[in-house]
């Protein structure tokens, strides 16, 4: 039975989304949380193997909840359900240590399918978070290339990546150009998303080195 | 022409002014000379007529006795102007020893006027001892003796003399007067409406808050300047008042766009995603292979309910991007991956790159949104404008204040013809981008500075202030 905790703001969309939770096979709803202070009251107290995230909710957002999860090392896994698209909330919820991000109008098999992803510790990612080239078959990347992507996935800026890979800022640079033609990226967040999507990332290595990147 | 009125004016009357000094001083010279010659014929006359008078052959002893020839003589010349009064002149018949023989009345008083040489053919001016000036020319007579005339000048011209040195003291004077009028003209008035004329050419009207334009000693351009310096104030301030509208317009912009997307946000977008989850759950209940119309509805319900949401969605995004409440540097990424896919046809794909100093990238929800629109804006022109492929974006601490910079790789432009220009003037040229960054650089409290050329890159510097304490998130 897989403990789960669910936290929105929008009573229409959380009883909705009770609703289909009670009902599903396999999955006991453990709480329901209203605000980010409740959430994690009620997380610290029923201590769930997932909780359901929205990432806009007064008093703490799903990301600043996911980051204290992150940080205390609990062992719930965070899914972040939201209403916004944009690449950034990926990579924000990514970076404060979610292992899903899912849209809330997302068929339920798409929620069953990330809730199953997102337990065992396997990233899952909407489809409708915009990739541009999915599809496209992905290179190897060498040893190096994913080293550059994984401290440029950590927010380094790439003066900081180059020192620490003791590299030139124009060495990283083509390394990213590099990396980018051969996931098929458009961009540098668009590559790191494709990489996790297809395991050439792991969402551990993504951690942050505390103190660097940007506070939430 | 118009111009030099005042000069024309000044030159006029100083040129008229000095001919009439130089025509008196000429009519002076030649009246003296007239004079000269008109005093030297008339002692010549004076000597002629006594000696051309029937021989004087009186004996030496009864020359000076009354009734002698020469007397008589004397007294028919009398009526001579230089024999009417002893100062005028008189006639001397002096010996060859330089003794009177005769003299015409009180003319005894000239003898020193003799020099002892004779004759003297030309008529000489000679002062005596009182300091008169004399006509004197000295004849010899047929008996051996001379005859001495002499015509004061001092005492007949006197008159006439007096008139003409008052004249030409008087023209003197009024030109004199003129001239230190004219340059007084010159100095207080000509040079200064120059000076004010020079500095209103390049005022900048709405720019320089007080300009100072006269300081001197003439009340009527003191108070014309002091209009034209208030004119020079109010336009100022009108200019300022105009800039604060527009800051507050685009402020009240941002807010009202920032309020209006959150309420759709957590109203209508919520509301459609609720009915969303019903729908889904409806669905759940209804077999998914029977091909009932119930199913086909619900269906087409949540297709068209899910394209309300992502409408919804795109409109909130419009009117104001919810990311800019993840931070600075996802909003910049955010900016960054979404400029690169949209110019993901050119041929080389734009590679954006973000350098934040971590300990300056928390800024509070309006920084941050002015300064993605900025990066947006400038990042945007690189690429349509400047065809740049690599765009470099910073923020950083430069002493007190921040300063965050755009670099690109492009094609660059003149920004030297940009420099001090109104960038309202830009927005109605067409060029909106930067009058838009410029809007927020206002709303930054902050500075810009545009260095570019044609063939080098790029790159806009903004300094501003860090926000203050109370505004931290």
């Amino acid at each position: 039975m897989l403990r789960i905790l669910l936290a929105d703001d929008h009573p229409l969309t959380r009883s909705g989304l009770a609703a289909w939770l009670e009902a599903e096979e396999g999955v006991e709803l453990v709480g329901q949380a209203a605000d980010g202070e409740s959430a994690w009251t009620m997380l610290l107290k029923t201590q769930p193997d997932l909780a359901l995230l929205d990432i806009e909710m007064p008093n703490g957002s799903g990301i600043e909840i996911a980051e204290r999860i992150m940080k205390r090392k609990l062992p719930t896994n965070v899914l972040m359900l939201t209403a916004y698209s944009a690449q950034q909330y990926v990579m924000a919820s990514v970076r404060a240590g979610a292992k899903g991000f899912i849209l809330k109008s997302a068929p339920f098999d798409q929620l069953r399918q990330a809730i199953a992803d997102t337990s065992r510790g396997i990233f899952y990612l909407d489809p409708s978070v915009s990739l541009v080239s999915d599809e496209a078959p992905a290179e190897e990347l060498s040893e190096r290339e994913k080293e550059v992507l994984i401290l440029t996935a950590q927010g380094l800026p790439s003066s900081e990546t180059a020192r620490l890979l003791s590299i030139t800022k124009r060495t990283v640079a083509a390394h990213l150009t590099s990396i980018y033609a051969k996931l098929g990226a458009k961009n540098k967040t668009e590559a790191i998303l494709l990489a996790l999507k297809r395991g050439i990332v792991l969402l551990d290595q993504l951690r942050f080195i505390d103190g660097k990147g940007e506070s939430l | 022409m118009k111009k030099h009125f005042l000069l024309l004016l000044m030159g006029t009357v100083t040129l008229f002014t000095a001919a009439t000094f130089l025509i008196s001083l000429h009519a002076f010279r030649t009246q003296e000379s007239a004079m000269d010659s008109m005093m030297r014929s008339y002692v010549l006359d004076l000597a002629e007529n006594f000696s051309n008078t029937a021989s004087f052959t009186g004996g030496r002893g009864q020359a000076q006795r009354h009734g002698t020839p020469g007397m008589m003589r004397f007294r028919m010349l009398s009526a001579d102007p230089a024999l009417q009064s002893p100062e005028a002149g008189g006639l001397l018949v002096i010996s060859r020893e330089g003794r009177i023989i005769t003299a015409s009345p009180g003319a005894e008083r000239l003898l020193p006027l003799w020099k002892g040489t004779a004759p003297e053919e030309e008529p000489r001016e000679v002062l005596d001892a009182k300091g008169d000036s004399y006509y004197v020319v000295v004849r010899p007579l047929q008996d051996g003796n001379f005859i001495l005339a002499a015509v004061s000048r001092t005492y007949l011209l006197a008159p006439l003399a007096g008139v003409w040195k008052t004249w030409i003291l008087s023209a003197m004077i009024t030109s004199a007067a003129v001239l230190v009028g004219m340059f007084l003209l010159w100095y207080w008035l000509a040079v200064p409406l120059r000076g004010i004329a020079e500095r209103l050419g390049n005022v900048g009207w709405g720019k320089e808050r007080s300009i100072r334009l006269y300081n001197g000693p003439i009340s009527e351009l003191e108070a014309l300047s002091s209009v034209i310096e208030r004119l020079a104030t109010e336009s100022f301030e009108k200019e300022e008042l105009k800039k604060r509208y527009v800051t507050d317009l685009v402020q009240a912009q941002e807010s009202t766009r920032g309020q209006l997307a959150r309420e759709l946000h957590d109203g209508a977008l919520q509301s459609t995603v609720a009915a969303v989850k019903r729908i889904q759950l409806a669905k759940q209940s209804v077999p998914s292979d029977a091909n009932s119309p119930l199913r086909a509805h619900l269906d087409t319900a949540e297709e068209v309910v899910q394209t309300a949401a992502g409408e919804i969605r795109s409109y909130c995004e419009t009117l104001s991007p919810s990311w800019v409440r993840l931070g600075l540097s996802s909003a910049l990424e955010e900016i960054a991956g979404r400029l690169a896919q949209a110019y993901e046809g050119v041929e080389t794909d734009v590679d954006i790159g973000v350098e934040l100093e971590a300990a300056v990238a928390a800024l509070p929800e309006d920084h941050v949104l002015a300064l993605a629109r900025i990066f947006q804006e400038a990042a945007s022109n690189s690429v349509r404008h400047g065809g740049a492929r690599f765009i470099q974006v910073e923020l950083r601490k430069e002493g007190d204040a921040l300063l965050f910079s755009v670099e690109d790789d492009g094609s660059g432009f003149d920004a030297d013809a940009y420099a001090g220009t109104d960038f309202e003037e830009l927005r109605t040229t067409g060029h909106r981008g930067l009058a838009n960054i410029n809007e927020r650089v206002r709303l930054l409290r902050g500075t810009m500075r545009i260095m570019s050329r044609p063939g080098e890159s790029c790159r806009i510097d903004i300094l501003f202030p860090p926000p203050s304490p109370g505004e931290t998130r």
